[in-house]
């Protein structure tokens, strides 16, 4: 589950039986005292981190006082891995607070391998990067998603978090086949390099013109739809059991109610 | 592309852009846009919710769209970027004296901070002890009826901005642990 502080008192009061927890580690950046209830959490409970001011894909200089203090939290929490996005967020030192798109180009990821490998000198592990949302795609783009995530883990080690809602709406969005999405990812990438995944629901937004379909926006606020608990079906049978949370920011529901949604999705994809 | 996105308009500008049938360019770009401006509106609405109620919500929209424009983010964490707010709406207090309600919106945005982002013991704010009473008094409306905040709350007479003018005298809350929870209480009353 992801952890969010709204949440803490009631995780530290009633410990419920949630597996393990993901925190964003951009929340424990700043000496604001949080660390002392992560310690709490961490008497009883696994924990990742999932940061998201990186900005590995951005035009700017890697920011080092954010890595320096993302290595110093990775090191304090002894978390099992640190995740960031394939994306960028700042350019010119303008943060955009979203994760934003490029071109799956060479250039990109000659542009990219020697940023990794700093991100990971520093974190002295393999950084694990997420695929994102986009809502368009560039004319400049010289191949898929997936071999360019392939390629780029190849060339430097770094490993993957699968956020199976994005690849839906990408799919969806884009009038492709999630399942042949998911297809050609697991085709591409073996299933060593994936080590964690996310779940997640968007939203539905109707069209008013003549095509009349609509599309979908990554929210975080929604309940995880059976289409995405499907494509959690078949990752597993593709893959195997990989460790997998809900990620939920917005319309945020009281703790049990995601811990009931966690159960039946636990059920669903076992049943 | 950030330019674009920063700028709410130019959609043509993007010609490399690659849109599929159900997202044309200018809605893809709006979808950025409005991540952009909504995303940082709900997250300074998370660390001031009192601020918020007082102000409504498309008073705060607006406010939030004023400190974007005039202070555009630069670090990537986003509390660094909240904590200068309450500055801010102090500065278009100044700015707009007229508009008292910015003013006191800011005392209640300094509180709020405070409250939202403190999680160690032992920690301090000095403030006016009215505006605590008022940040006290907003907080119990919004536990019982959450269905009138829209409009804002500064519209209730006796919550109106013209009301809560004058200075009064500063008080310390301090921060304290109970029950894996964190509190405040106030500290001491210093003669103004």
């Amino acid at each position: 589950m992801g952890f969010r502080f709204q949440h803490a008192a009631m995780i530290l009061r009633d410990k419920p039986n949630t597996p393990w927890f993901e925190l964003i580690a951009d929340d424990l950046l700043l000496s604001s005292g949080r660390q002392r209830v992560i310690e709490k959490v961490r008497e009883h409970y696994p924990i990742a981190l999932h940061a998201v001011g990186l900005n590995i894909a951005g035009p700017d200089p890697l920011d080092k006082d954010y890595l320096d203090a993302l290595a110093s939290v990775y090191q304090q929490t002894e978390a099992a891995w640190l995740s960031d996005h394939l994306c960028w967020s700042a350019a010119n030192k303008r943060q955009h607070f979203d994760l934003l798109p490029f071109a799956f180009t060479q250039n990109m990821l000659d542009y990219l391998c020697p940023r990794i490998d700093q991100v990971q000198q520093s974190l002295k592990r393999p950084l694990v990067l997420e695929n994102i949302s986009y809502y368009q795609r560039f004319k400049q783009d010289e191949m898929g998603e997936w071999d360019f995530t392939a390629e780029l883990m190849r060339r430097t080690g770094c490993q993957m978090l699968l956020d199976l809602n994005n690849l839906w709406t990408n799919a969806t969005n884009f009038d492709l086949d999630p399942s042949a999405e998911l297809n050609t990812l697991t085709t591409a990438i073996d299933a060593k390099n994936i080590v964690q995944i996310h779940v997640a629901g968007s939203k539905f937004h109707p069209s008013y013109d003549k095509t009349g379909r609509g599309y979908w926006v990554d929210t975080h606020g929604e309940p995880v739809p059976t289409e995405v608990c499907e494509l959690l079906k078949a990752t597993y049978a593709a893959y195997g059991d990989i460790p997998t949370i809900i990620e939920r920011d917005n319309n945020l529901p009281r703790f049990d109610e995601l811990e009931s949604e966690r159960q039946l999705l636990v059920n669903t994809v076992n049943g | 592309m950030s330019a674009q996105i920063y700028a709410g308009d130019e959609p043509d500008t993007l010609e490399g852009w690659r849109c599929s049938a159900r997202i044309p360019k200018a809605v893809a770009l709006g979808i950025y846009q409005n991540n952009l401006h909504g995303g940082v509106s709900q997250h300074l609405q998370t660390h001031f919710p009192t601020a918020h109620a007082y102000i409504g919500t498309q008073g705060y929209q607006f406010i939030c769209a004023q400190y974007l424009k005039a202070s555009p983010p630069d670090q990537p964490l986003f509390t660094l970027y909240a904590a200068h707010f309450p500055g801010f709406l102090i500065d278009y207090g100044e700015q707009y004296p007229q508009q008292a309600i910015w003013s006191v919106a800011a005392r209640l945005a300094q509180i709020d901070f405070f409250h939202q982002n403190t999680f160690c013991e032992d920690q301090r704010i000095e403030v006016e002890e009215h505006y605590y009473q008022l940040w006290l008094t907003l907080k119990s409306i919004m536990d019982n009826d959450s269905t009138s905040l829209s409009t804002g709350l500064y519209q209730h007479t006796e919550l109106h901005p013209e009301n809560h003018q004058h200075t009064s005298s500063l008080i310390t809350l301090v921060t304290f642990w109970q029950n894996d929870n964190l509190f405040f209480r106030v500290e001491c009353q210093n003669p103004n």
